[in-house]
Order: C-alpha cells, then sequence, then structure tokens
C-alpha cells in the first residue's frame, strides 16, 4: 500500500489575509436570509437547504447521530447513541418508524441498512453481541459474528460499520483498521492504516519523536468500494482504492476548503468528496482530484445554519446529503448540484 | 443559542487584532500529531478567522471554550482514548466522564440528580449547562456560569506562562513523566493550568499545577496495577478555587462531615498499617506490595517524577497524605458529589445507579464503578471505602 500526499488545491491565501481580516472586523453581524455557501473559481456548487428531518411534531432532536441512506427504499437511517434508538425517514424526511428507545435492540455504536432490506447493528459489546441482523421491524433476526481473523488483528473492536455492495467493512477507529466481510461473517480483507500513518507524521514532525496518538473520524464507502476516511489530528483526508492505493488531501487553516477538526465523510458515484468540519461548521465539497470545489454552511441558530456537523449520509439519486450536528439539533437536509 | 450571540456581540474592540495576528503568525507553522503535546496544538483546531459573523471572543468558532474542547474530547470511551465525554459511561478514565452530569437516576425512596454528578462545565453544543444549585465554587468565589475545561486546563498548555514570561518552551507532555529535550521543558501534568493561569470569569491561580504521573501506555485508563501516581500538590490545585475547604475546612452547609486533606494530611503509621492490610469489610490479611486500590488514591508525597511508577500496586508508606481526589473525581463521576464511590451508600452493595433504577441503564451500573462488579469483588457485605484507611469503624 503505497502512501502519497496530494497537496490541496494550491490557491496563495497568504497574499489574501489582509483582507480576510478587514472583512472580519468590518463584516456587520446581521444574518441573512440565504444559506452560506462560496465555491472556487471554474467550479458551480449551488447547494440549498431543504429542511431539518421531522415527525409530526417538529424537527427530530439528536446529537451526533448516526447516518445511513438506504438507496433501494429511498429511506435514511439515524442511531441516536445516547438513547440507543433507531429512526426511520422517508423521501420527505419524516420519520416513518422508529425503535430501541425501550432497551429492545443491543447497545449500538453504529446502524447499517443492508442491500436485502435487513437492519444492521454494530453492537457496542462487539465480543458478545457482534453484528446483529433485524428486520425491517426491528425484530432481531440474527447474528453474525466475526471469524478467522488474522493474528495481527486479534484486537479489532470496531465502532463503524458500512454496508455496500454486499460486503461489510468493519474499522476500528484507534486500533486504525479495517476489515471486510462477506455477507455471512467470512473474514475477505483487511488493512492496517496504522504503518501508513506513522510515516505521514514522521513527514510532518520530523525531528520530534511523539506519543502516535491518531484516531478516524469520518468514514464511508464509495460505490467502487474506494474507503474514505477523515483523521482530524492530521488535517487530512484519505481515500483508500480497492486495489490498496492510499491518497491524502487537505490542510490545516480557517478559510474555504482548509481543515479545521474535520468528521464525516462521504463520496457521490463520479466520485466528489464531501468532508464535513465540526470546527468550521461547513461541508466542503472536492472533485475526485481532490481540487476543492465550494463548500456551504455557517455556524448559526437558524435550521438551514450548521452546528459542529458531524456524520454525512449521501442520496445520490436526488443528490441530498444528510448532515448529522451537534446542539441537540438534528440532521439538516440539503440538495447539492454540482458542475465544473 | 443566547450564548453564542452573546459571544459575537460583546467581542471586545481591540482583542481580536491582537488574536488574529498571533494566528497569522502561527498559520503556516508545522503541526504536531500528538495534538496538544504537552503545549499549544495547532492553532487551527481551536480557533478559525475566517467565519466574522460568528467567531466571538478569541475568534473561537464555538458556543464557549469547553465546546472547542468536545470537538475532540467527546466520544466513546477507551484506555487510550482522550475522550471525557462519552455517550454512553464508557470514558474510565481517572478525571472521569462528564457524561454523568447528564444521568438523573431515582428509586423508591431517593434520587441522584445529575446535576450533583460532578463540575458542571457549560459546554452549549453539547448540551451541557451550569450547575442549578451552586452558583460559586463551594469554598470559594469562581462561577459557576463560567466553568469549563479551560478553567482548570490551560488551552494552550503553557507552564510559567510560556516564553512570553522568559520560561523555556513546552516540548512535550507532563503527564508521563518523560524527560524534556535539553533546553526545553515538558508541560504541567495534564495541562492544568498554574500561577500564570488566570480562568475567564475568576482570579488567577496561586498554587502550582500538581505533580503525577501517568502510564504512558495505558493514557487515559485506570486500574490498580496502571493509575495516575499522584505525587504531592493536588488539593492545594482544587484550592484554587476551593481554598477554604483545604486542610481541615471541608466543611459543608447541613453537613457534619470534615476532612484534612493536603500536604499536611499526612496518613500517619496507623492509617498505613490498615491501608496496606485492608482486602475487604473485616478482612485485613492485604500486604503492602499490592495494597493499591483504585477507588482510594493518595499521594505519596513527592515532587520527584521518577520516584512515580503508574504501575505499582505498592501501598502507602510514612510520606503518604490524603488529597481531595481520594474521595472525589477531577471531573465527574457516577455518584453525588462526584464520589469514587457512593458516599450515601453504607453498604456499596446498595450504591446507585443500581439495576431497576429510573433513568439507569446496564451500561450505567456496570461502568459507575469503572467495569469493577462490587458485590462479586467485594462481597454484599463490603462497606463503604473509607474503611481502606479507618478499617472497620469510621472516625
Ligand atoms: C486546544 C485548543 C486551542 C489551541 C490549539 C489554541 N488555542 Fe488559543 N485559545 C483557546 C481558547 C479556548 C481560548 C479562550 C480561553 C478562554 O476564554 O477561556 C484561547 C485564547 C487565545 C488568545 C486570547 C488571549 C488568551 O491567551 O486568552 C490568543 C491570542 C490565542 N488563543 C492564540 C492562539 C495561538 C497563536 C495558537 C497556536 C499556537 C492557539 N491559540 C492555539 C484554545 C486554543
Ligand atoms: C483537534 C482535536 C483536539 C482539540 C480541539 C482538543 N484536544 Fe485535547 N487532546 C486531543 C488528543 C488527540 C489528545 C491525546 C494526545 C495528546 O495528549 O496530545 C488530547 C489530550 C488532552 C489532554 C491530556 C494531555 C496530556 O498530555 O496529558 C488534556 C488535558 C486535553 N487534551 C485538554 C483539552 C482542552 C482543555 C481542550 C480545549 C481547550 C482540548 N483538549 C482540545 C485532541 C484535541
Ligand atoms: C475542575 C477542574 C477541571 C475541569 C473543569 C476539567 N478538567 Fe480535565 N482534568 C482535571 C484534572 C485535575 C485532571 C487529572 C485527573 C486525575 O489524574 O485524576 C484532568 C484530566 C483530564 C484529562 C486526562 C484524562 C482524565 O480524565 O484523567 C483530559 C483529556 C481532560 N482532563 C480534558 C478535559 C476537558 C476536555 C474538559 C472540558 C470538557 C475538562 N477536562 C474539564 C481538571 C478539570
Ligand atoms: C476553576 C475552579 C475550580 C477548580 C480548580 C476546582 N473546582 Fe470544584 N467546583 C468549582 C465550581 C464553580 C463548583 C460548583 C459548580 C458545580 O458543582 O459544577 C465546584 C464544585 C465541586 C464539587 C461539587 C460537585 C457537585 O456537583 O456537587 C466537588 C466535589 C468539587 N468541586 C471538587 C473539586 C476537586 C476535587 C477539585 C480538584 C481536583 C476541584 N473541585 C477543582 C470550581 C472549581
Ligand atoms: C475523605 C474523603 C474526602 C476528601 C479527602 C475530600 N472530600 Fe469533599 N466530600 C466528601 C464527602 C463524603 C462529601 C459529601 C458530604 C456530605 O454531603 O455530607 C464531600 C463533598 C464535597 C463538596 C460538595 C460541597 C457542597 O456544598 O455540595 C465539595 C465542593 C468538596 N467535597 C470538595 C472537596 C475538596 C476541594 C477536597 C480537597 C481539598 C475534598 N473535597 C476532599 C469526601 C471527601
Ligand atoms: C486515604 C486514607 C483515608 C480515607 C480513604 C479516609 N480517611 Fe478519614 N482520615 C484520614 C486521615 C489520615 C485522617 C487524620 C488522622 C486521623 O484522624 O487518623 C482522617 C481523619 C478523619 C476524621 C477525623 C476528622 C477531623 O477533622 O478530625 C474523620 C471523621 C474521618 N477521617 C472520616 C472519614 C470518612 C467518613 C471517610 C470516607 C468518606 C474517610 N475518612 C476516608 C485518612 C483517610
Amino acid at each position: 500500500m503505497g502512501a502519497m500526499k496530494i497537496p490541496g488545491p494550491v490557491k496563495p491565501l497568504s497574499s489574501l489575509f489582509p483582507v480576510f481580516l478587514c472583512a472580519i472586523l468590518l463584516t456587520p453581524s446581521a444574518a441573512s436570509a440565504e444559506l452560506q455557501q462560496s465555491q472556487r473559481g471554474g467550479a458551480s456548487l449551488q447547494a440549498s437547504f431543504q429542511y431539518l428531518l421531522s415527525d409530526f411534531s417538529g424537527p427530530v432532536a439528536s446529537q451526533w447521530a448516526r447516518l445511513d441512506f438506504d438507496p433501494r427504499q429511498q429511506e435514511l437511517y439515524t442511531l441516536d447513541q445516547s438513547l440507543n434508538e433507531i429512526r426511520i425517514y422517508n423521501q420527505q424526511g419524516m420519520e416513518v418508524f422508529a425503535f430501541g428507545g425501550d432497551g429492545s435492540i443491543v447497545a449500538a455504536k453504529d446502524v447499517a441498512a443492508g442491500d436485502d432490506g435487513a437492519i444492521y447493528l454494530l453492537a457496542r459489546n462487539f465480543q458478545r453481541d457482534a453484528i446483529q441482523v433485524l428486520n425491517f421491524r426491528g425484530e432481531p433476526q440474527a447474528v453474525i459474528t466475526l471469524e478467522n481473523l488474522p493474528e495481527k488483528y486479534q484486537k479489532f473492536d470496531p465502532d463503524r460499520m458500512k454496508c455496500q455492495g454486499g460486503l461489510f467493512y468493519l474499522l476500528d477507529s484507534r486500533e486504525l483498521q479495517i476489515v471486510v466481510l462477506q455477507s455471512d461473517g467470512a473474514f475477505r480483507q483487511a488493512y492496517d492504516l496504522t504503518a501508513d500513518f506513522e510515516r505521514m507524521a514522521r513527514e510532518q514532525d520530523p525531528e520530534k519523536k511523539k506519543t502516535l496518538s491518531l484516531e478516524i473520524s469520518g468514514f464511508s464507502i464509495g460505490t467502487d468500494g474506494s474507503i474514505y476516511f477523515t483523521v482530524p489530528t492530521l488535517f487530512s483526508a484519505f481515500r483508500l482504492k480497492p486495489d490498496g492505493a492510499l491518497a491524502a488531501f487537505g490542510s490545516p487553516g480557517s478559510g474555504p476548503g482548509k481543515f479545521g477538526v474535520v468528521s464525516g465523510i462521504v463520496a457521490d458515484p463520479q466520485g466528489n468528496i464531501y468532508v464535513a468540519d465540526r470546527l468550521r461548521s461547513v461541508v466542503m465539497v472536492f472533485a475526485s482530484d481532490f481540487v476543492f470545489l465550494g463548500e456551504f454552511g455557517y455556524r448559526g441558530d437558524r435550521p438551514e445554519d450548521m452546528i459542529v456537523p458531524d456524520d454525512l449520509a449521501l442520496d445520490p439519486e436526488r443528490h441530498r446529503i444528510f448532515v448529522a450536528q451537534a446542539a441537540n439539533k438534528g440532521v439538516g437536509v440539503y440538495t447539492i448540484s454540482l458542475g465544473r | 443559542m443566547i450564548s453564542d450571540r452573546l459571544l459575537s456581540r460583546t467581542r471586545p474592540a481591540g482583542r481580536p487584532l491582537f488574536v488574529a495576528a498571533a494566528l497569522v503568525l502561527c498559520v503556516f507553522s508545522g503541526h504536531s500529531y500528538a495534538f496538544h503535546d504537552g503545549g499549544a496544538g495547532s492553532c487551527n483546531a481551536c480557533h478559525s478567522m475566517h467565519s466574522a459573523r460568528s467567531a466571538g471572543e478569541s475568534l473561537l468558532l464555538s458556543s464557549d471554550p469547553s465546546s472547542i474542547c468536545l470537538n475532540c474530547h467527546a466520544g466513546p470511551g477507551g484506555p487510550n482514548s482522550p475522550s471525557v465525554f462519552s455517550p454512553d459511561g464508557s470514558a474510565l478514565t481517572p478525571g472521569g466522564d462528564f457524561y454523568w452530569l447528564i444521568r438523573s437516576f431515582s428509586w423508591l425512596n431517593g434520587s441522584s440528580p445529575g446535576d450533583n454528578h460532578g463540575h458542571n462545565i457549560v459546554a452549549i453544543d453539547h448540551n451541557l449547562l451550569p450547575d442549578p444549585q451552586l452558583t460559586l465554587a463551594p469554598g470559594g468565589t469562581y462561577p459557576s456560569a463560567r466553568l469549563g475545561c479551560t478553567s482548570c486546563h490551560d488551552p494552550h498548555g503553557q507552564s510559567a506562562g510560556g516564553t512570553r514570561w522568559g520560561a523555556p518552551p513546552v516540548s512535550g507532555s507532563g503527564s508521563y513523566g518523560t524527560e524534556p529535550p535539553g533546553g526545553a521543558i515538558c508541560g504541567n501534568f495534564r495541562l492544568l493550568g498554574d500561577p500564570r493561569h488566570r480562568p475567564a470569569g475568576g482570579a488567577a491561580f496561586v498554587a502550582d499545577a500538581p505533580v503525577a504521573r501517568q502510564s504512558s501506555v495505558s493514557r487515559f485508563a485506570e486500574s490498580d496495577g496502571s493509575h495516575v501516581a499522584y505525587g504531592a500538590g493536588m488539593s492545594e490545585w482544587c484550592g484554587n478555587c476551593h481554598g477554604a475547604m483545604l486542610d481541615g475546612g471541608h466543611r459543608i452547609e447541613g453537613s457534619t462531615f470534615t476532612h484534612p486533606s493536603g500536604r499536611g494530611a499526612l496518613l500517619g503509621q496507623g492509617v498505613v498499617d490498615t491501608y496496606n492490610s485492608y482486602l475487604r469489610t473485616g478482612d485485613f490479611s492485604g500486604s503492602a506490595a499490592t495494597a493499591y486500590l483504585q477507588f482510594v488514591p493518595f499521594e505519596r508525597g513527592t515532587t520527584t517524577l521518577q520516584l512515580l511508577d503508574p504501575n505499582s500496586r505498592q501501598g502507602p508508606d510514612a510520606n503518604a497524605n490524603v488529597m481531595c481526589l481520594t474521595c472525589h473525581r477531577a471531573h465527574a463521576s457516577a455518584f453525588p458529589d462526584a464520589g469514587r464511590w457512593d458516599f450515601t451508600a453504607g453498604l456499596l452493595a446498595d450504591s446507585h445507579p443500581a439495576v431497576g433504577d429510573v433513568g439507569a441503564t446496564v451500561n450505567d451500573v456496570y461502568f459507575s464503578y469503572y467495569g469493577r462488579n462490587l458485590a462479586t469483588e467485594f462481597g454484599a457485605g463490603q462497606g463503604r471505602f473509607c474503611e481502606k484507611c479507618h478499617g472497620a469503624a469510621t472516625p
């Protein structure tokens, strides 16, 4: 597996600094009614806010919910980790079903919609409860356990799970390991990213020897089987192609396209990449060659604004992006159109 | 969010320029991947300059300083996870999990409200609000409305005021007993504020940062065999805000409980012998080499880091003293008054949260004593952990 640092788009932001400073000091606090967005020359990004996921009494509160979109049913799944509750929303963003809040399911870290209509839960106690298979009503049907893991993966304790193309992708965000399973749980492939990250960290900080403290934040799988993830303390996002090629992009900063504390990441079928930033409270969009195309979002109180965005999910057909947020704000839904 | 607006509307005119200038200097400097590394991590992880309208004081892009910290310090816990605010109580760190502040338990004839479980830090983005009961620090004047991570921790990890005050540069964590490279120093233990620290809303600290050392292998975990080895100065440090509770001054309105703690509160030979032989209620057959109990830590009475061993199970000797963290957790716990155990239970098997309490999950019960099942390990007749020092009968 080769690690290669591809620098982000080289826009000479430095020369613009005095301008930005003036802008900070002169911009009035008046809120405009439009969604704040910016785009890079040559690209066109149109993002518009639709709604917050709701039930009949209004927007549903949640804190950093885990998201998964089921393209077959056009439904969005959310897992509220503190209530251990799964909610399912239809095309209009209205809740159609909820379960688990009463203790009927095992404590879960992540949820994934299967291609087969089943709902998969990644158990908090993975050793004991593994992957739980539920039917569409949330009733437990079976358990998939992980067997025949290579020696190197003995400490593997996943906290994220995605289901794509009939495969399970499990991530242990602290051991920096990814394991791919067949739908019956049979081991298929595994990646250990420790060495790559260590190398990258050394490159960034050659003379100092420090305790490695890296953690993966966002995690998703593209339609071609590429694995996308972010590492906030490296100020970087990554794409791991099915052939094992690993590429990184991003650089720290607070201007458009720069990384503060990056979190959720998803890619559309064309390979465009969406990256959420908790600190900057925006979602950035990059082309498949990592060129920054634009961003949308603004930290504020209005429904269309964002507060500490985290997990993302994408509806490729209707070009919708789901943004899980903090401050109990719930999940915002935006539509996007991209041109170049 | 009221606070968000407040921050942006009350921005003092002169300050942002200064901050912005400071940030411009550092934007292009390198960043470290252990993040704080005992000092200031990359500015961009906490400060943002381009979203002018909502970035408030100090160009911090959030409702309050603690919300910034929780961008990285909230999440599931683990032995090497820096999370101190989990969604389920799994952050079993020495300081404790702020999760307990949002968990209230009640049962037939009692209750244990979340506000009472520890330091109610204000972190609006994470739905954490000030303590509704205590408006000031007991024994001091620090206002609860301003209590946050940066009240206690210096966000820039400065030691002795940083280079601005002539101190050598901080080049490593001060938490693991590592030697700094020549010409540099390690930061304070856990980036805790020292006498140059002046937290927003309060007076400058007077006491030094405490001396302690944590295992560099399980950096955010605690057990009998791997734990923070406390050296000296913790109680005095707590006294920065709770000054009147130091030494013999631990008096609480409506309670008869008083207790010495701090440098002068030496255990004395009698207490040392009890600690070293005590295994459980009525069983004094233990030995000094394996006496250490994570629920009843003490300070070894030394400021020499090399003498502190985070993997030692050795009990105390005559130099050891009682400290605030003998009985409390620094952040929060599952129990009233951030107790390391449930002070209100005569027998620890009667601690709350318990199975069947309103508001308590199975995980809550499991995590309350850091994954240890006291009833099976110590027996159903186990009394309060005060006994570890005082024997069967507490004075
Ligand atoms: C871990 C988060 C964090 C990092 C990293 C960080 N800061 Fe800060 N900074 C803060 C917080 C929080 C405050 C506000 C303190 C408060 O109000 O309690 C602050 C305040 C400031 C201030 C206002 C004056 C003061 O000391 O309170 C300046 C100037 C500043 N930071 C500069 C920097 C620079 C330059 C860097 C990079 C070298 C940096 N900061 C890195 C969190 C951070
Ligand atoms: C960009 C992510 C990030 C942000 C923001 C952040 N931290 Fe951290 N923090 C970490 C990581 C990663 C570690 C573990 C590695 C290390 O010790 O540097 C850590 C460790 C710590 C430690 C233990 C350090 C030691 O050496 O013992 C303390 C204390 C701490 N953070 C406090 C804070 C406070 C207070 C803030 C807010 C002002 C904050 N952090 C903001 C990522 C972050
Ligand atoms: C009242 C003071 C206080 C406040 C408020 C506080 N801390 Fe701490 N923190 C401490 C002390 C003291 C320790 C060392 C505890 C020990 O070793 O027993 C500590 C330890 C830590 C550690 C190391 C792991 C652990 O729990 O032992 C981290 C990380 C940390 N704090 C982060 C934070 C963050 C983030 C916040 C705000 C969300 C915060 N702290 C608020 C006093 C405080
Ligand atoms: C920066 C100031 C500050 C420091 C330092 C500080 N505290 Fe506090 N403490 C407060 C404030 C303010 C309150 C009251 C608000 C609250 O309970 O959250 C408080 C409350 C408490 C409580 C009661 C909690 C409850 O909910 O009933 C305990 C116990 C406590 N502190 C112990 C400690 C210990 C032990 C230390 C040292 C490790 C310490 N404090 C350091 C400010 C501080
Ligand atoms: C020997 C154990 C022990 C030690 C040591 C200890 N405490 Fe306490 N603390 C308690 C107990 C028990 C309570 C509850 C007393 C009650 O409510 O009757 C308590 C309560 C408190 C409260 C709650 C006050 C209120 O008004 O609700 C604070 C604050 C506090 N302690 C701070 C400290 C500080 C600061 C230190 C160190 C200087 C310290 N404690 C040392 C056992 C201890
Ligand atoms: C780490 C050991 C230790 C623990 C744990 C401990 N104590 Fe003490 N206690 C001492 C020491 C040392 C003294 C002072 C010397 C003496 O009286 O033996 C003391 C003194 C006392 C006194 C006399 C107080 C005075 O002001 O004269 C009382 C009462 C007391 N302890 C009660 C308790 C209670 C209740 C608990 C549990 C909540 C407790 N202790 C936990 C070590 C401890």
